[in-house]
């Protein structure tokens, strides 16, 4: 990259203007000729025997054209993305209350819904098994596949974790325990499916993030050709990991119906049934061990993780693989065990939400750290600068970190230093010893590495592909399958592709992801999409400028030299040719300027059975630091400010990477603080299920100060030089907001469960209150 | 939303007609912001005739006579949180009127639907308290006064007849002297139903003695309550550090007195004596130097 790059600048995103100006169209804006509106009926039972299925009633209501149940699925019957275990409608089992038992297709939705109504089963009860807990101690297998209800086990080992504890100066121990939280995409699930008239033939819009695996699934469980699936995923109204596997099922019940009745079909879920049906973030009990030597030197890390799979595996061996490897943390510790095991309940399925079972992770380990360094008369930056990875050291996993710039350290320095983090440690710590102050202050501050991409978990299969062809009007025209989900991918991936072929991006038009023109990929996941993306826009660069290039030589000769892409402009030898001549030139020779390109990343080393290696490729480095108020009156926690820095990698659009950090941020305030599905560990049930009960931060509670840092150094293990952000941005967030709350209640450690809603806080406010009393009467008692 | 008829009112006679020749239950809709909520969520008003109330321009703004302020039952929270008569003879109301929901509901929900609607955790319903609000209720046309706490029996029940209308409510003004404060503590910022809200008035002559004191609790009771024995443990006295904590002490302990003994008792309780202290402290703070 010599020459003044599209890359680092703030090109606007190409889908800003239909955005804003509404013309943009998301899934539930469709509108077809003769479409049928459908209506998921969801089981009343949590875990039961389904015996059978009454749909008379409903197929006599008026406009009702089609009511499908599980039996009705020609093909496979269930659907998954690695663990083929989940019901697109449930036929023998119910296994949470999201299962969809009966689908009713009618000429108007209020005729779909009314129809659901009469829809009911009979059920044979099962236990239900709400709690990992319950299911390990119980004899009743969710999925016969899983007897003991354990779905995803991995573990990490480096050096002797128990011996080190024992040989360490201080230790602590300590018990985490996070909850449910919903991805709350602003647009629930849509998903129209159109039947062609010609043939076996399905086209499918809507809000879905992962086209190509719901393709798969549609094949296996409709018995049509892969060719004669295509998605075309609509404007996506935010995803966050979430429009995976409920998007497919839903994909899956209106295909079924296009199919059957030769009809377009849509389901739009309400947000009750999104809520309802859609899984979420993994809860994840947490029992954590770490010691040190006397002089702050961390020694030894235990962490033992169970994580609630819910009803289907979904994601949570690969979650498991991350919560266990990155829930370790960027410190250099020589003696590391973790393990993580994820158990099936009755509860709503659990998979991918941003940051993929670590924000939890690193929330157990910055807490416990903190305690740590409080006993040993530390604070949390002395202690994490003597304990933070640098270059060539070897992570807690066991990876050489050789290969690129180690940041973790200064992205903590840029951190601390915005938020001026020594001298308010400090100064609150003094101030709240006041026992007449009754709003406590307090900072907090927390640190990742992100492993980018799928990692070892995916050794083999983490590829990427994209087809990019040079029209005869000299522009580039890609189309790739990587989604655009809000992020801002598809504008990086034209500013990558403009740079990949030294052109000016007004040269790249960028075709919507359609899976009958783009060459199947895998998913826009694990924040993937800019490093994998780039990586295969690279490799079709490549091979269009071979092409180009030909053309080039059968024009010039061959002896044309070494040919150099820069600023629109074609150079070789003397020559100096404007891009458009360079691909007339190829057209003239009836060459085709088209590449598809791939990318997979290189098979690493890592030990699944010892735990110990290098699990992922690459890394972002991550630090939040946050500024709490906490009312001890009412328990009331203002989050005053937030910094997020973050190098991931060369920064391609700096305002785009900004937006990412600015929304992590309160997605981690969110979670830490109100976010509450109140789910019932009795009944499975969950009782919030639209946001007049689940609460998000609004725009009021998200302090206007927030502050990203960019501190990107370009990766050389990425064809562009970027890496991952998307989930690292929110990965560190709930970290710095509980460790400001705790070191603002004197308490490292104290408030363990997320959310720390009022109730939560104010059990500890009280305890200090108690705690003031108790020492205000040994002074009187002391005076006297 | 399911409903059996919908009627739009511009005077209050075609309201008393539309009740009149309504066949079967009616639903009254002022703002909105509870029935459209109510309405999704199920059949609730499917056999209702709905009455629109929100276009009957005489049940909009604030008027005043020399003793009260006379608040249209349909003037939105906004409009009172910015009202001039409001802040300045009932400030009390304008706060709390501008700690409903968010902008957005505040433009829509009416101070008469907030009442009728009778959810204990409404936020105005303590500054209303304090306030000794009365309200004007017309049925056929004949219009009588009832005291603002008089018409809840439970949560969001009340003893009006579906024929009734809440037409004015009716303020006395506060003397310039009345120190007020009112507190609410949500789980965020904005569109946070009130986990509590505490209303105080506090008058005191030249002395620092306190000539009128009214002090209560919302989103805690089943309805708006006043506690004259509360009222009277400041009353006449010139309140001391002690006074404060006891008041807020008695406040607190009526929670489990009435409501009983709850999972929220644990967390209510203290918060309330906290913020009962806070808020007295702050209103005395001339006082207590």
């Amino acid at each position: 990259m010599k020459s003044p790059s599209t890359l680092g600048k703030n090109i606007e995103r190409i889908d800003a203007r239909a955005k804003a100006e509404g013309t943009a169209i998301y899934g539930a804006d469709i509108r077809l000729t003769n479409m049928l509106f459908c209506k998921n009926v969801y089981s009343e039972r949590a875990h039961a025997k389904l015996l059978a299925v009454h749909i008379e009633e409903a197929e006599k209501m008026p406009g009702v054209v089609k009511v499908v149940t599980g039996k009705d699925i020609p093909g496979a019957k269930m659907f998954g993305e690695l663990f083929i275990d989940q019901y697109a409608i449930a036929y023998d089992r119910v296994r949470y209350f999201g299962d969809v038992i009966a689908v009713v297709a009618a000429e108007t939705q209020e005729q779909a819904n009314e129809a659901a109504k009469l829809i009911y089963a009979d059920y044979e009860d099962l236990p239900v098994l709400a709690s990992p807990k319950m299911a390990m101690e119980s004899d009743v297998a969710i999925n016969p596949d899983y007897p003991d209800n354990i779905c995803g086990e991995v573990h990490v080992n480096k050096g002797d974790s128990e011996a080190a504890l024992k040989e360490a100066d201080v230790t602590v121990k300590a018990k985490y325990i996070t909850h449910f939280v919903e991805h709350a995409y602003i647009e629930p699930e849509s998903i129209t499916a159109v039947p062609s008239p010609m043939r076996d033939e399905v086209t499918v819009y809507g809000s879905m993030q992962a086209p190509y695996n719901a393709r798969i699934s549609i094949h296996r469980m409709l018995n049509i050709p892969m060719s004669q699936i295509i998605l075309r995923p609509s404007s996506v109204g935010g995803s966050f990991g979430g429009k995976i596997e409920t998007a497919e099922a839903n994909a899956i019940r209106v295909c079924l119906i296009a199919l059957l009745t030769k009809r377009p079909a849509q389901v739009t879920l309400t947000r009750e049934e999104s809520i309802r049906e859609s899984y979420k973030r993994h809860p994840i009990e947490f029992d954590i061990e770490i010691g040190a030597k006397k002089d702050g030197t961390m020694t030894a890390l235990r962490m033992i993780s169970f994580l609630d799979a819910g009803a289907y595996t979904n994601m949570s061996p690969p979650v498991a693989f991350k919560t266990a490897i990155l829930g370790v943390g960027p410190y250099n510790v020589d003696n590391v065990h973790s393990s993580s095991t994820a158990v099936l309940t009755n509860n709503n399925h659990t998979g991918s939400m941003r940051g993929f079972g670590t924000p939890q992770a690193i929330y157990a380990l910055e807490n416990t750290v903190d305690t740590l360094a409080a006993k040993l008369g530390m604070t949390p930056t002395e202690f994490r600068r003597k304990n933070l990875l640098k270059n060539g050291d070897v992570s807690a996993c066991g990876h050489l970190m050789d290969f690129h710039e180690v940041s973790i350290r200064d992205c903590m320095e840029k951190a601390a230093e915005a938020i001026d983090f020594d001298r308010k440690f400090k100064q609150y710590k003094e101030e709240n010893k006041d026992p007449r102050r009754r709003i406590l202050r307090g900072v907090g501050i927390s640190t990742s590495m992100r492993g980018a991409s799928v990692g070892a978990d995916g050794n083999g299969f983490d590829v990427a592909r994209v087809l990019i062809e040079i029209l005869k009007d000299a522009s580039i025209h890609v189309n790739i399958g990587l989604v655009e989900i809000g992020q801002g991918l598809r504008t990086v991936q034209m500013m990558m592709a403009a740079e990949g072929m030294g052109v000016n991006p007004e040269r790249v038009t960028m075709g919507e992801t359609d899976t009958s023109r783009s060459p199947a990929t895998g998913a826009c996941i694990a924040s993937r999409g800019t490093m994998l993306g780039g990586g295969a826009i690279a490799d079709a660069c490549r091979g269009l400028k071979t092409i180009l290039n030909q053309g080039l030589s059968m024009k010039y000769g061959d002896d044309i030299g070494e040919v150099t892409y820069e600023d629109d402009r074609v150079r070789f030898g003397e020559h100096d040719l404007s891009f458009d001549e360079v691909v007339s030139i190829a057209y003239g020779y009836n060459l085709t300027p088209a590449a598809v390109g791939t990318y997979s990343v290189p098979v690493i080393d890592w030990d699944e059975e010892k735990g110990f290696g290098e699990p992922f490729y690459s890394y972002t480095y991550s630090c939040h630091a946050a500024e709490v108020e906490v009312d001890l009156d009412t328990g009331y926690v203002t989050v005053v400010k937030m910094i997020g820095c973050h190098d991931p990698g060369r920064i391609i659009n700096p305002q785009f990477a900004k937006g990412q950090i600015y929304g992590g941020l309160a997605m981690g305030q969110g979670m830490a603080l109100i976010e509450d599905l109140g789910h019932s560990d009795r009944t499975a049930a969950l009782s919030n299920l639209n946001f007049n009960n689940y609460l998000l931060p609004t725009a009021m509670d998200v302090p206007d100060t927030n502050m990203p840092i960019l501190n990107g150094h370009t990766d050389p293990r990425s064809a562009f030089g970027g890496r991952s952000l998307g989930e690292p941005a929110t990965e560190p967030a709930a970290a710095a907001i509980t460790c400001a709350v705790n070191m603002a209640l004197g308490k490292p450690g104290a408030i363990n469960e997320l959310p720390f809603d009022l109730e939560r806080v104010m059990e500890i406010a009280q305890e200090i209150d108690k705690q003031r009393d108790i020492d205000a009467a040994s002074v009187a008692a002391g005076k006297a | 939303m399911k409903i059996r008829n919908f009627i739009q009112v511009k005077t209050v006679e075609a309201f008393h007609e539309a009740v009149k020749a309504a066949n079967g239950s009616i639903a009254i809709l002022a703002g909105g912001t509870d029935v459209l909520v109510n309405g999704r969520e199920d059949d609730v008003y499917k056999d209702c005739t709905v009455i629109d109330i929100f276009p009957i321009e005489e049940l909009h703004g604030v008027r005043e006579t020399e003793n009260m302020l006379l608040i249209g039952a349909c003037t939105t929270h906004e409009a009172i949180s910015h009202d001039p008569l409001v802040k300045q003879y009932a400030p009390i109301l304008a706060e709390a009127s501008g700690a409903v929901g968010s902008l957005q509901t505040r433009n829509r929900a009416t101070i008469g639907g907030n009442l009728a609607n009778a959810s204990p955790a409404a936020d105005t319903m303590s500054a209303l308290a304090v306030l000794h609000a009365e309200l004007v209720i017309e049925r056929d046309g004949e219009a009588r006064v009832e005291p603002m706490t008089a018409i809840f029996t439970k949560p969001y029940k009340t003893n009006l007849a579906p024929n009734d209308l809440i037409t004015t409510i009716r303020v006395p003004k506060l003397s310039p002297n009345v120190r007020y404060d009112y507190i609410k503590v949500g789980r965020r910022k904005v569109l946070s139903i009130s986990r509590m809200t505490v209303a105080t008035l506090l008058e005191m002559d030249d002395e620092g003695v306190v000539t009128r004191f009214d002090m209560t609790v919302g989103a805690t009771f089943p309805r708006p309550m006043l506690f004259p024995d509360i009222s009277a443990m400041l009353v006449g006295k010139r309140p001391t550090e002690q006074d404060i904590l006891d008041v807020a002490k008695a406040l607190s302990d009526k929670i489990p007195e009435i409501a009983g003994i709850r999972k929220s008792t644990v967390y209510k309780q203290p918060v309330c004596r906290n913020i009962s202290e806070r808020s007295l402290r702050k209103l005395c703070a001339d006082i207590l130097k």
